[in-house]
């Protein structure tokens, strides 16, 4: 008898071992749908900043795009999840470099954070490694 | 009598131990099925939203038809067919060298409670894709040159610059009783018609 409630204490700590593991699987599995909704999000405004410079007629110059996501900050709340959002623009050379700038070139980066259902911070692009793409002032 | 009553108890705790954990191990079991449905649920839906190649042919996603719309369209012609919140259907050159064609992204009404998503390219009758299924009717809101949104977009085709898609695709679950998240990929695509912009 004693026997079999020492296997019951053993199975019971192996089993909460196990559960444990498929829970931390489970958590990078919705984690990795979060991950996904930022890249979205950030392509959002890399469209919308690209979609504004075109045309004989822009929304907004190059100069006032550089301006405006100078240093912007927004969020966003999908699916129960809020996406904090801060984007900066940067003059650089074609290559993306800032330490010799060219007002024809803008680095947009795109930095975002959120909390994940399970409580974990999310940093999707982070400050050392931010969604990036450069812009070519063609002048038109 | 003693060993008697040994043996009895030790075989119903012992009972009571299996049943635990063969309970045990179908729930993961289930937990397990449940995540590999997700992460194949999430793929097919990015596969529909970015395209993809199969045995070397390619497949367009929605982001590239919707990155067509208005390409190659007159300015005497409206770009833009229909649009509804489950519904867009739009004019756009697919290729530079092929005819204007007309594109619909639809989810129809739902079939056991979800809702077919279909995506139409000139033949209105036969998708090119679909169906994928939501759990919730495929939601558009559209957006003005200031991104404020559009209340009332079929009557405001001209000023339609963008939109916001959001999905929610959905498997049936295995055992929906012991893993309450039912298997879903909930997401919001944007999309800026660069071609609208010129």
């Amino acid at each position: 008898m004693l026997l079999v409630l020492l296997a019951l204490a053993l199975f019971s700590t192996l089993m909460l071992n196990m559960y444990n593991l498929v829970l931390d699987d489970a958590k990078i599995v919705y984690n990795g749908i979060i991950y996904t909704q930022g890249q979205k999000i950030a392509d959002r405004y890399f469209q919308q900043i690209e979609a504004e410079l075109l045309g004989s007629n822009p929304i907004k110059t190059f100069s006032e795009a550089y301006t405006a996501f100078s240093n912007f900050s927004s969020s966003e709340a999908i699916n129960n999840t809020t996406y904090n959002i801060n984007i900066s623009s940067t003059y650089c050379d074609s290559l993306g470099n800032i330490s010799y700038p060219d007002s024809s070139y803008m680095r947009i980066d795109v930095r975002i954070n959120c909390i994940s259902p399970a409580g974990d911070t999310l940093y999707i692009g982070t400050q050392n490694s931010p969604f990036s793409k450069v812009l070519f002032d063609i002048g038109i | 009598m003693n060993s008697l009553l040994n043996t009895l108890g030790a075989t119903v705790v012992g009972s009571m131990i299996l049943l635990m954990v063969f309970g045990a191990l179908m729930n993961m079991q289930t937990l397990n099925y449940n995540m590999q449905q997700q992460v194949i649920l999430s793929g097919i839906a990015e596969n529909l939203l970015s395209g993809r190649t199969i045995a070397g042919v390619s497949y367009s996603g929605l982001d590239s038809y919707l990155s067509k719309v208005g390409a190659g369209v007159s300015a005497s012609t409206d770009p833009i067919i229909e649009a509804y919140s489950s519904n867009f259907k739009f004019r756009g050159k697919l290729s530079p060298y092929s005819g204007i064609s007309i594109i619909q992204i639809i989810s129809k009404n739902p079939v056991n409670g979800i809702y077919p998503l279909y995506v139409y390219v000139d033949d209105m009758v036969n998708p090119v894709s679909g169906p994928f299924w939501l759990a919730d009717p495929l939601n558009i809101n559209y957006y003005d040159v200031n991104n404020s949104e559009i209340y009332s977009p079929n009557s405001n085709h001209n000023a339609i610059r963008s939109c916001k898609f959001t999905f929610n695709f959905t498997f049936e679950t295995l055992r929906p009783d012991i893993d309450k998240r039912l298997v879903r990929y909930p997401t919001v695509v944007w999309k800026y018609f660069k071609n609208l912009y010129l």
